[in-house]
């Protein structure tokens, strides 16, 4: 049993996947250098992130399977599940063994399991752009604070940024202390595990208080429906959604 | 800005209406902008109703001059009364929209005066809305019977998508409750809103004119009409009036002094199983003949697209490898995406069962009509068919039971107080 340590960045998966075609090593699992806890079942192989090989098989993956793969491959490293960097990369060795797309032949199973967790990630993306709250600070940045399952964070941003046209934003990751910060223009993502303390605007409480009361008043109490609620805004996305608080 | 008051008078007042979707839009941002419309829409919470908030549900006014039997806001009706002003929309809207909590507005108003005097009104706040607060998020106007085409037809430029409730699935309902409507009021602006000439060949539709469409309701349950009635009246509107969407809303009685209304709510099921055939109308090349059964009612112990299945046994199983995309979308168990992806993944090998799973085709449904590889490992009896359909829909529906189910189990299970 073979398993490969790399990097869990986007290179040191494209890096991975050169070293098994050139040395024709199909390895069982690919783990995340970071993570990794010594096995005695296996044997490891370490895999250094090269930047020239990675765009060898980059141009590669582009050339069979179209412009998305790359951004779709990133989507699923953003994903929380402890082996996207193995599903990753056995979805982009089978590109590179068919030589063509094979996006659509789910019933192949790693193509199942990738699509899967592209899915997964994508859906959270586009819940939590409706669940995000943003308070308003004095100075008019826009605050919003979050922790989602997957690392979404720099694919979130850019949806708020088409949106609150130039007003500047910072989207506050509290699981994995990310940080989006834009200035109306652009996006910059950082690290922080600094807590975020500002002066609150003026009529930011007024407005929490006329959010919570349409809350209270667009709800028709003959419809008790809580398991509904419960289905479609699970309790784990209602930790910053202050109108749902009792 | 709208004090708390009269926020919570005019959206108790508006909380009936059941369209709260922000979708089929793609309207952009623009320099110095706020906000846009995502395509497919987004919930921005739920309420204990269950029912999603996407757009801010709100009256002008709740000041009515028409006495509707059936209506919160009618005229004999003594309940609070309040007015907002367009400005103080186009704040609210504003305001909750940087911080997310909206995707737009849905505006509506109860008839203030006359029908042009409450249509101009709306049509100010949305022209307020789009050219001085530059906003470009989503907006659903109401449409108010009766008013001016011309006027319409200019709200048109500004909303996203606008709406005219049909409110009684027949006339003689609409008479009935509502004598100051009529049907005509409701049906000409429809149609007006349905012209070929604001489509674009190629885009479907006019970019800069109702880009979301128009769309309906009706109150299912306060008047006799049966489902098969309803749903016929729905695939009428659908093919001659170009409608996005036909919202159904339960009955929930809120005038108790007519006896022209029952007394009870309808139950949540119906309306349920009637979008549920709704998606079928639009979706899956059914018919509203096809759908209902023989008493012209929905089954309400499963889904129509397993009652219609049921009933036509005699076309199953089908092989899932060699069906046409019209077949496996009647197939109990596979849905749109799921048929696309059994298209697509059949191109290359033949599947089977556990594929389907991997397809996350709902096996436990679809078993009794398929066959995989020539393979059938389903049911054939129509009774046990019936049965199992049954015991699934109550299964998804069904809670653990818990040692601590009532309330105050729980607490004496916290505290150790008898």
């Amino acid at each position: 049993m073979i398993i490969f340590i790399c990097d869990y960045k986007i290179d040191g998966l494209l890096s991975a996947l050169f070293i098994s075609f050139t040395e024709n090593i199909k390895p069982e699992e690919v783990i995340d250098r970071a993570t990794y806890q010594p096995r005695f079942d296996a044997l490891i192989r370490e895999i250094k992130t090269d930047k020239q090989s990675a765009e060898r098989v980059k141009k590669a993956l582009y050339k069979y399977a179209g412009d998305d793969v790359i951004a779709h491959l990133k989507v699923c490293l953003s994903s929380c599940n402890p082996k996207a960097l193995s599903i990753a990369f056995n979805y982009a060795r089978y590109i590179l063994e068919m030589r063509k797309d094979i996006s659509e032949n789910l019933s192949q199973k790693c193509v199942s399991d990738f699509s899967y967790l592209v899915q997964r990630v994508l859906h959270e993306r586009h819940i939590v752009s409706g669940f995000l709250r943003f308070q308003e600070s004095a100075s008019g940045v826009l605050y919003a604070q979050y922790a989602p399952d997957n690392d979404i964070t720099s694919i979130l941003a850019p949806h708020f940024l088409r949106r609150l046209g130039r007003t500047p934003f910072v989207i506050h990751d509290k699981k994995r202390n990310k940080i989006a910060i834009s200035d109306g223009r652009a996006i910059k993502i950082d690290y922080t595990d600094l807590p975020a303390t500002f002066a609150l605007s003026e009529n930011e409480s007024a407005i929490n208080d006329l959010w919570r009361r349409y809350f209270k008043a667009v709800n028709i109490k003959e419809r008790k429906n809580t398991r509904q609620q419960d289905g479609y805004f699970t309790r784990r996305y209602r930790h910053y959604a202050f109108e749902t608080w009792e | 800005m709208l004090d708390e008051r009269r926020l919570a008078i005019l959206v108790e007042s508006a909380k009936y209406d059941v369209s709260c979707s922000s979708s089929g839009s793609k309207r952009q941002n623009t320099v110095g902008g706020l906000g846009n419309a995502c395509f497919g829409g987004i919930c921005h919470s739920f309420s204990p109703d269950g029912r999603c908030i996407s757009l801010l549900k709100i009256l002008l006014s709740n000041n009515c001059i028409y006495n509707c039997e059936y209506c919160l806001n009618r005229r004999s009706n003594s309940i609070p009364r309040a007015t907002a002003t367009p400005d103080e929309i186009c704040a609210l809207v504003t305001e909750f929209y940087k911080r997310n909590y909206i995707e737009g507005l849905f505006l509506s108003s109860a008839v203030v005066k006359t029908p042009d005097y409450t249509m101009e009104l709306l049509f100010e706040t949305v022209k307020k809305l789009r050219t001085e607060y530059h906003f470009n998020g989503y907006v659903h106007l109401k449409g108010i019977p009766g008013a001016d085409r011309l006027l319409i037809e200019r709200a048109g430029f500004f909303a996203d998508r606008i709406s005219f409730n049909i409110e009684r699935p027949s006339e003689t309902s609409l008479k009935l409750l509502a004598p100051q409507k009529n049907k005509d009021a409701i049906i000409a602006p429809m149609k007006m809103l349905a012209l070929d000439k604001y489509y674009d060949t190629q885009l479907k539709r006019r970019k800069d004119f109702l880009p979301a469409g128009q769309t309906t309701q009706m109150v299912v349950g306060a008047s006799p009409e049966s489902d098969a009635h309803i749903l016929k009246l729905t695939e009428y509107m659908y093919q001659n009036y170009k409608l996005k969407r036909v919202y159904y809303s339960s009955y929930v009685p809120t005038n108790f002094e007519t006896s022209l209304l029952p007394y009870e709510q309808v139950p949540l099921i119906r309306e349920h199983r009637l979008y549920q055939a709704d998606w079928l109308l639009r979706f899956y090349g059914f018919t509203a003949d096809e759908i209902t059964g023989n008493d012209g009612n929905l089954s309400l112990e499963y889904d129509p697209k397993c009652a219609w299945a049921i009933r036509n046994l005699g076309l199953f199983p089908v092989e899932v490898n060699t069906a046409s995309p019209e077949m496996l979308l009647r197939v109990p168990g596979i849905g749109v995406k799921s048929a696309y992806r059994i298209i697509q993944a059949r191109k290359y090998a033949k599947l089977d069962f556990a594929d389907l799973k991997r397809l996350r085709v709902v096996l436990k449904r679809a078993v009794h009509f398929i066959t995989c590889k020539g393979k059938f490992i389903g049911n054939k009896n129509e009774y046990d068919i019936q049965n199992v359909m049954i015991a699934a829909e109550t299964a998804e529906n069904a809670e653990q039971l818990s040692m601590f189910g009532a309330e105050s189990s729980k607490i004496s299970a916290l505290t150790g107080e008898l």
